[in-house]
């Protein structure tokens, strides 16, 4: 199974103006591997996994598995590709329904998709599935308020997994977590993956764990790509100056690291959707913007093998590690 | 410490719920001098906003403190009725929160509400306004006069919170305590909030206390550190030895789980399970043996005190009855 995005635009019309969420956004997942997708709110990145899994329908593109275009799918078409594409939620207690138990929520899934036949077998599964996401089956008796946020998210990826499908799309799933237990939900997904031969779409704001769970990373800014490639090459050596302020505005929990840290700070904030800047659309806020900025808007541009970025100047501005990038194969 | 300007001792709070008191606050103290910045870190319910409204003399209507002397700037809070308490908040200390929504009032424009808070301590007329302009620009929010006729609405995010601090900074307070400031902002924007707190801190000699789950941005605002769990302070030091050599389980489980930033290895995440504890039903002994890798047969029966770490104290403090050299890893 593999996930390809080409050029995928959503465009929401408002009273103030078309706001251009999503503005062609191109991407390939291979099976089995992880693409992970940061940036800051408003940079398209919800929007694209919604698309994804057609909760939202993209104004133009193509979203094809295995080759099958699904941007467009409707009725059966539709109904198979909700069997192939999950997604799981950041708030694990607003996707539950709280009057349901947990073996309701997963035996629903169940019997509407048609993946059991008979009580005995659809409680059989929902304990294997419970099982396959680290609980024991009494967890099916508890209603979602019993659980704590850790066990919640569980049931919300056993609810995922119950219609078997390739491709989950993790829209921020352990952001609403206490810390001490996002450990083991990244642990249990990262599992998961390998076990099942899942392909994950994974979003977050927190480019640690985006550095942790992916192979690639696509760093989003209003709508669109500016920066993917390999996982240590996009968080350790970016070549695109947001993607580096991104990397550098991240407190690390190392109190003398953060003491030597020369931090270029970035000014402003994320300009309006509605008018996005001409030219490239980091200019307004860029450390190292020039008059072609301003103009000319960069395309994306293989520097080192996958390893895309749009901006006009990375060679000059970063070429030490443009050179390395070049070396290491992406 | 006469020199701290902020100093809680022995803080005990209680909420009402189902009939019962439950202790969320147990037995908390801590100093701040001024021109140092302080964390309380911990995950939810571990007490630390809960310390924060009581410093402040705000808990909610369900919350009493039941033990323990907050003193600010040389007075003891406790004995202050709430007309004197009130004369505190704003010249003497100030706190601002995760969502300024709840702070500012979306009905009126940004500038007179600063203004009002000006006035409800003395400051009045042409001063005030000219007050309040000023403390819009110290925050660097740009054109603060035009800016100070905004409503809330029409601003961003990171804006709306530069705004709540121009509120809380605006009486120059001693004390800033800081609750989940920037958890709702986006890191770029985090980043400038950081630092302009950083420099108020470095410019003005304003303590601050900051409240955070985010291990990252104590280790960027923070010279010392208290790390709560269940209501109590499991561990406390500086900064840097905190970090590098935990004396807590707990606070050791943290660090280790977060991913590594540098590096081509990426191990399966170290992780310490369970939950944290519901304060209705607190285990007996010490409130996180039941998740602790280290804890042996004491530590279900007797709570562990915070005790000094080193000579005197050099490694901190930690409340557990397993010292760091005797840990199995």
């Amino acid at each position: 199974m593999t996930l390809v995005v080409e050029d995928l635009v959503k465009h929401f019309r408002t009273r103030d103006g078309i706001v251009r969420a999503v503005d062609g956004v191109s991407f390939t997942v291979e099976r089995g591997q992880t693409l992970g997708l940061v940036g800051e709110s408003g940079c398209g990145k919800s929007t694209t996994a919604r698309m994804l899994v057609r909760l939202d329908q993209p104004t133009s593109g193509r979203i094809l598995l295995d080759g099958e275009d699904v941007a467009f799918a409707r009725g059966a078409t539709l109904s198979k590709l909700r069997g192939r594409i999950q997604m799981v939620f950041q708030d694990p207690y607003a996707s539950l329904d709280p009057r349901l138990t947990v073996g309701q929520t997963l035996g629903e899934v169940l019997t509407v998709r048609r993946m059991v036949d008979g009580d005995a077998q659809r409680r059989t599964r929902v304990n294997e599935l419970l099982e396959m996401v680290g609980m024991t089956a009494s967890v099916a008796g508890r209603y979602p308020h019993q659980l704590s946020g850790g066990q919640r998210q569980r049931v919300g990826i056993a609810r995922a997994l119950a219609v078997e499908p390739e491709v989950m799309v993790l829209d921020e799933p352990v952001s609403a977590l206490d810390v001490s237990v996002r450990a083991e939900v990244m642990n249990l997904l990262t599992r998961l993956r390998d076990e099942l031969g899942l392909t994950y779409v994974f979003i977050s704001h927190d480019l640690g764990m985006v550095r942790h769970i992916s192979d690639r990373i696509a760093v989003m800014y209003l709508g669109r790509v500016l920066e993917i490639g390999g996982w240590r090459a996009l968080s350790d050596d970016p070549l695109h100056p947001y993607t580096r302020s991104l990397r550098d505005a991240v407190p690390v929990p190392d109190p003398e690291l953060e003491a030597q840290r020369q931090v270029v700070e970035l000014g402003g904030e994320v300009p309006d959707a509605i008018n996005p800047p001409a030219g490239c659309l980091f200019h307004t806020r860029c450390p190292y913007v020039e008059d072609r900025c301003r103009v000319e808007t960069p395309t994306l541009r293989e520097l080192a093998p996958r390893h895309q970025v749009a901006c006009h100047f990375s060679e000059r501005l970063f070429p030490d590690v443009l050179a390395e990038a070049q070396q290491v194969s992406g | 410490m006469s020199d701290a300007v902020l100093e809680v001792r022995h803080l005990q709070t209680v909420v009402r719920s189902g009939g019962r008191d439950l202790p969320v606050v147990r037995d908390v103290s801590f100093d701040v001098r001024a021109g140092e910045a302080v964390a309380l870190v911990g995950e939810s319910g571990s007490g630390k906003t809960l310390t924060a409204l009581s410093v402040m003399g705000l808990l909610p209507d369900a919350a009493r403190m039941t033990g323990g002397t907050v003193r600010l700037g040389g007075h003891d809070v406790g004995a202050l009725d709430e007309r004197q308490r009130r004369r505190l908040r704003g010249p003497e200390i100030a706190m601002i929160y995760q969502d300024p929504m709840t702070s500012l009032n979306p009905l009126m424009r940004v500038g007179p509400q600063v203004v009002e808070g000006l006035e409800a301590h003395g400051v009045t007329g042409a001063e005030a306004k000219a007050r309040a302009i000023e403390a819009l620009g110290e925050v660097g929010l740009p054109r603060p006069e035009r800016l100070a006729r905004s409503y809330p609405h029409q601003l961003s995010g990171g804006q709306r919170q530069r705004v709540m601090i121009a509120m809380a900074v605006a009486l120059r307070p001693k004390v800033l305590i800081a609750d989940e400031p920037t958890t709702a902002l986006d890191v770029t924007i985090q980043q400038q909030v950081l630092s302009l707190a950083d420099e108020m801190r470095r410019s003005t000699g304003l303590a601050l206390v900051w409240i955070t789950h985010d291990l990252g941005v104590v280790a960027r605002v923070a010279e010392r550190v208290l790390v709560m769990y269940a209501g109590r302070v499991v561990e406390s030091g500086e900064s840097r030895a905190l970090f590098r050599e935990p004396q807590h389980p707990y606070t050791a489980g943290l660090l280790g789980s977060i991913p590594r930033v540098l590096g081509a290895e990426r191990p399966e995440l170290p992780q310490i399970g369970g939950a944290p504890p519901d304060i209705a039903a607190l285990p007996t002994g010490c409130p996180f043996h039941p998740r602790c890798p280290q804890r042996v047969d004491q530590c279900q029966v007797d709570d562990p005190r915070l005790e000094p770490r080193g000579d005197d104290g050099a490694n901190g403090w930690a409340a557990c009855w397993v010292p760091r050299d005797r840990w199995v890893s």
